[in-house]
């Protein structure tokens, strides 16, 4: 019976760096890509042959395709359409879904995914919101919930308004955490309680999800934001508010910017609690 | 326009990228799209925009050119002083339905007096070596 190898030490004895598994230079990675040429048009895979160069990521990937757009069958089609913004993982629009989970593409990089050559990479569009085209979902759904929480500072006017309220150093790391979100989408795609709903009329009372709910603390929290406090709980309290999450904490695995998303959803229901007990006994 | 027009310029090089953008346009006016789709084609927003930024890419490359001299992030290898004399001016472009004439016109006087950047440096040498170079 061989030994089991062993990790390889200098000669005082100390453990030997071990080099990083480069990928391969110069190889191929095959991209499946489901697409679609319209709202309610019927969905098609494509697969592309794309080489890949240091440092690539999906979208330096999609740039490539956009520029050769043939079909690894050799079938010219047209370029993928995705969308895309800062291409430094701080604005959330390039969202979809990378070998079967939600995650930034501009942030994916292909080393890591697929580092021999021959290795198959999946892009898919978000499942939960209506496909525009191809990689491309329609978000107005998420803007819509940061209405109903009312997920800002309320300022009677646009003149001057002096000196804001200060705030401990604490409550600063605690909202700077929340304050993060860029709206990516990737909590909502990865809840089960979240499901595509195409009829805008349903938005009201469907789920709001996690990142909107984390939005609510995070501007509960503020000195002055705190005023619209009881309207936003009275949204979380109502349909489609926390008493959808199911607590199967998917959004805090997912979430590209780590916001503590189960704390919030927590946090809030808390106050949610002390909310109904207020109410309860409010002389009305 | 990266390789040739950034910070660091030559004549040499410039002409070549204008050429360069020249056959650019001459194919620019032959474009076909990849994709001929009426419905949130991303490709006709992006190839009217290559056209637009032929144009400014030529302004900018011959502004460069014209510019014999070096000021700030505009180096020239071939002109590695200032001039104030015949350069303390704006670049002016102006579309002339094809491409750009470019002419140079008067700059106002700000409140401070031009004088040599020198960052602070007080080192003597490279001051010899200045006028060394100045003098050769």
């Amino acid at each position: 019976m061989t030994a089991a190898p062993t990790a390889p030490t200098t000669s005082n004895g100390a453990p030997q760096q071990i080099q990083s598994n480069k990928a391969k230079a110069g190889r191929t990675v095959r991209f499946r890509i489901k697409r679609c040429d319209g709202p309610g048009k019927a969905s098609r895979w494509e697969t592309f042959d794309v080489p890949i160069t240091p440092n690539s990521n999906v979208i330096s990937c999609l740039q490539w395709i956009a520029a050769h757009p043939t079909t690894a069958e050799g079938t010219k089609t047209t370029p993928v359409v995705w969308e895309s913004g800062c291409l430094e993982e701080v604005c959330g629009s390039c969202t979809m879904v990378i070998n079967g989970q939600a995650r930034q593409s501009c942030s994916c990089l292909i080393d890591n995914y697929a580092p021999n050559d021959g290795d198959t990479i999946t892009l898919e569009p978000m499942s939960k919101f209506p496909v525009i085209r191809d990689l491309w979902v329609d978000r107005a759904r998420m803007y819509h919930a940061l209405k109903r929480v009312q997920a800002w500072v309320p300022i009677d006017g646009t003149y001057s308004l002096g000196d804001g309220p200060r705030e401990s150093p604490e409550k600063q790391l605690t909202r700077y955490k929340l304050s993060q979100c860029m709206t990516c989408g990737c909590c909502l795609e990865a809840c089960p309680q979240y499901n595509l709903e195409e009829d805008e009329s349903k938005w009201d009372t469907a789920f709001l999800g996690a990142a909107p709910i984390s939005q609510a603390r995070l501007f509960n929290e503020h000195e002055t934001g705190k005023q619209l406090k009881d309207e936003r709980l009275e949204a979380l309290m109502g349909p489609g508010g926390i008493n959808d999450c199911g607590n199967a904490q998917n959004c805090v695995k997912v979430c590209p910017k780590e916001i503590p998303l189960t704390e919030s959803i927590a946090a809030v229901g808390r106050s949610a609690t002390l909310q109904a007990f207020k109410k309860f006994f409010q002389a009305k | 326009m990266t390789a040739a027009s950034t910070v660091v310029k030559t004549e040499a090089r410039l002409d070549q990228c204008l050429s360069k953008l020249a056959e650019l346009r001459e194919r620019y006016s032959k474009v076909r799209l990849a994709d001929t789709a009426t419905w949130t084609n991303q490709t006709l927003s992006y190839v009217r925009a290559v056209g637009d930024m032929l144009i400014l890419a030529e302004a900018i490359a011959l502004g460069g050119k014209l510019r014999k001299e070096s000021r700030g992030s505009h180096y020239r290898t071939d002109y590695t002083e200032r001039d104030d004399a015949n350069f303390w001016k704006a670049s002016i472009a102006k579309f002339n339905g094809t491409g750009s004439d470019v002419e140079f016109g008067e700059v106002r006087a700000g409140l401070v007096e031009p004088r040599a950047r020198t960052y602070g440096a007080t080192d003597t040498k490279k001051e010899e070596k200045k006028e060394a170079a100045a003098a050769s």
